[in-house]
């Protein structure tokens, strides 16, 4: 629990005067992992991912965890654009948060004081965020800084850092790559030959240089990154084989077959996202190995395979109830509250979608036999309501749907399509009808259900909707 | 030791506290951060309302790669819930996501209370009333939300 308070976040931005802010690092961070991206990597289908991540559920599944499209490992690019912005941005985030969380606290303390000016205060409620930046410059005026622009706190954060020893004498500057001081007409000349000095590779990248950046030598890689790992068709390969093949790349060569697979797998995961790091923060093979040897503990060979008691069919739940009951009876509280504040806050939310669902269910089940009432999400056959008992007499008909039926039983097919249903639902309808004189319900509900297929078979698509605009607003 | 579904998790755990869905709510047990307890409070305006449905999710080091296992231990009568308390729901099998998280999965339980899918019912018995008899089947949730306030 306390762990868990020290993550950064991006929830972290949501109780404070920049609330904003918190979509803004939510996109900065991995879907997968949620973690700020770590050797990001674009997809052919342009979504960005860590790349261990990417090339985790390549493996899994090989589709695009975002978009669900076909995706392959060798057409991921480094997205280098992404990583500079996530560097930078966490660079400047624990002094951005503090500065929010402190304005968020002062305007709730300061509640009674600003009502000595009644127009600021209205302003405040009307633009809070306005109102905010308009304070964060006030205080960096007060600390004797340049006022600051829309991005006030990262101009406190550098200028702060460097009070003392960033006064450049008149007609003086600093060469952007070695940062000697030295004549301005001499800086453009010393830059194309400028070697840098070991170790200022840092400083560079935290202090902004006096040039505009367009003027700066972008860094170059200094060493070509290295090749990445090619896939092996295992099919094609014997075990001896694929064991020489670990052993020439330097990886343990134990277990069965399936478990050199998964480990080959999983060193190229590790092997390829390292490639498409940046210099700086590309590991030595040693580290891999660490990583490498990490999995073997928790997913490879030497994982614990035991089913947790958990899932098990003899699992007691009523035990593990009673036995968890004052963490049960927290988290009801929890949910119960929280249920609350929303039905509070949104009541209108609630009814406005609530009605969009019921028109369409309740005439079925009101009025009973009399009407077809019209049903917008599919088209129930026309002929389904005037004929209530169509089939009753017509053993051809019946014949007909019942061909039907076991067509759509022998195709085993997970999703049947409508018309396999509506076939089906009519055929019971249908010998209901033979059996009783209160076929009407029993008709009614059948040719309800192919029309509540339809919200049924579009249910899958909405816990991705969810997620996506959850971890937007996230 | 961390590993990065144990990562994973303590941040999932963070963002129930600091962004929580409402209705829905879970904390890891004590001792194992990959098995958790979490409650769900039926939907308003459903025949589900106010039960407060207790279930367990169960993590592997896979996760989020893998889904959790997932499964009510409070008595269920839902045409996607077999008798063991264990789900059908597809998010959960061939349509997980690695991008879904422990909010995402409960808030889709959740709605999956008022939406079933009878195309591949659990409990067959639900199912039927849920398309045939709408009364009979309100009245057995009913049974089952009641009982869900004694456990």
């Amino acid at each position: 629990m306390e762990l868990s308070h020290d993550l950064p976040d991006s929830t972290d931005w949501i109780d404070t005067s920049l609330p904003a802010f918190e979509p803004l690092e939510a996109a900065l961070r991995c879907e997968v992992c949620k973690e700020f991206y770590n050797n990001p990597v674009i997809t052919s289908c342009s979504h960005t991912f860590c790349s261990l991540c990417i090339r985790r559920c390549i493996g899994a599944d090989g589709k695009c965890p975002a978009c669900k499209s076909a995706c392959q490992a060798d057409k991921l690019m480094p997205n280098i654009a992404v990583r500079e912005v996530v560097t930078k941005f966490q660079e400047a985030r624990s002094k951005a948060l503090e500065l929010a969380r402190k304005d968020k606290e002062d305007s709730e303390t300061s509640v009674g004081a600003r009502k000595r000016k009644v127009e600021e205060a209205e302003l405040d409620e009307e633009e809070p965020v306005r109102q905010t930046r308009a304070r964060q410059t006030r205080r960096s005026a007060r600390r004797g800084e340049t006022a600051g622009t829309d991005d006030a706190p990262f101009v406190i954060l550098d200028s702060e850092e460097e009070k003392d020893g960033d006064y450049l004498p008149e007609g003086m500057a600093k060469c952007p790559i070695c940062q000697e001081l030295m004549k301005a007409h001499l800086v453009f000349d010393h830059v194309n030959t400028c070697t840098g000095e070991p170790g200022d590779r840092s400083t560079r990248s935290r202090k902004p240089s006096s040039f505009p950046t367009a003027l700066q030598t972008r860094p170059k890689e200094p060493t070509p990154p290295t090749s990445r790992l090619s896939g092996l068709n295992y099919a094609m390969l014997t075990e001896s084989a694929l064991k020489k093949k670990l052993r020439d790349l330097g990886i343990p060569s134990t277990g069965s077959k399936a478990l050199l697979i998964r480990r080959h797998q999983e060193w190229l995961n590790i092997y390829n996202s390292n490639c498409d790091a940046s210099d700086a923060v590309r590991k030595s093979k040693r580290e891999l190995l660490r990583e490498l040897d990490e999995w073997e503990r928790t997913q490879g060979g030497n994982a614990n395979t035991k089913e947790s008691y958990v899932m098990k069919k003899d699992f007691d739940g009523q035990g593990h109830a009673m036995a968890h009951k004052s963490q049960f009876d927290d988290l009801i509280a929890n949910a119960r509250k929280r249920a609350k504040a929303v039905q509070k806050s949104e009541p209108e939310g609630k009814t406005t979608r609530e009605p969009n669902q019921e028109p369409q269910q309740q005439p079925h089940v009101d009025q009973s036999t009399t009407t077809q009432a019209p049903h917008p999400s599919t088209a129930p056959p026309p002929a389904d309501a005037p004929a209530a008992r169509p089939y009753e007499h017509n053993e051809s008909a019946l014949s007909t749907i019942k061909a039907k039926v076991d067509e759509a039983n022998r195709t085993d097919s997970a999703f049947p399509s409508l018309s396999c249903e509506k076939s089906s639902s009519n055929d019971r309808a249908a010998k209901e009808a033979e059996m009783s004189e209160e076929t009407t319900l029993g008709f009614q509900d059948p040719f309800r259900s192919p029309s509540r297929k339809v919200p049924m078979f579009a249910l899958p698509a909405e816990p991705v909707c969810d997620v996506d605009s959850s971890t937007a607003i996230q | 030791m961390s590993t990065a579904a144990r990562r994973r998790l303590m941040r999932d755990f963070k963002r129930m506290q600091t962004d929580p869905p409402a209705g829905v709510s879970a904390s890891p047990i004590a001792d194992n951060v990959m098995t958790w307890n979490a409650v769900i409070i039926g939907p308003a305006d459903t025949p589900f309302e106010d039960g407060t449905f207790r279930l367990v999710m169960h993590f592997e080091e896979a996760y989020p790669n893998k889904p959790p296992g997932v499964k009510f231990i409070s008595q269920m009568f839902h045409p996607n819930v077999y008798g063991t308390g264990e789900l059908c729901l597809d998010i959960l099998q061939n349509r997980w996501s690695p991008t879904y998280d422990v909010a995402a999965i409960l808030t889709s339980i959740q709605s999956l209370l008022n939406d079933p899918n009878t195309s591949s019912p659990a409990n067959v018995e639900a199912s039927n009333l849920y398309k045939d008899n709408r009364r009979e089947y309100t009245k057995r949730v009913r049974e089952t939300v009641e009982k869900s306030w004694e456990d």
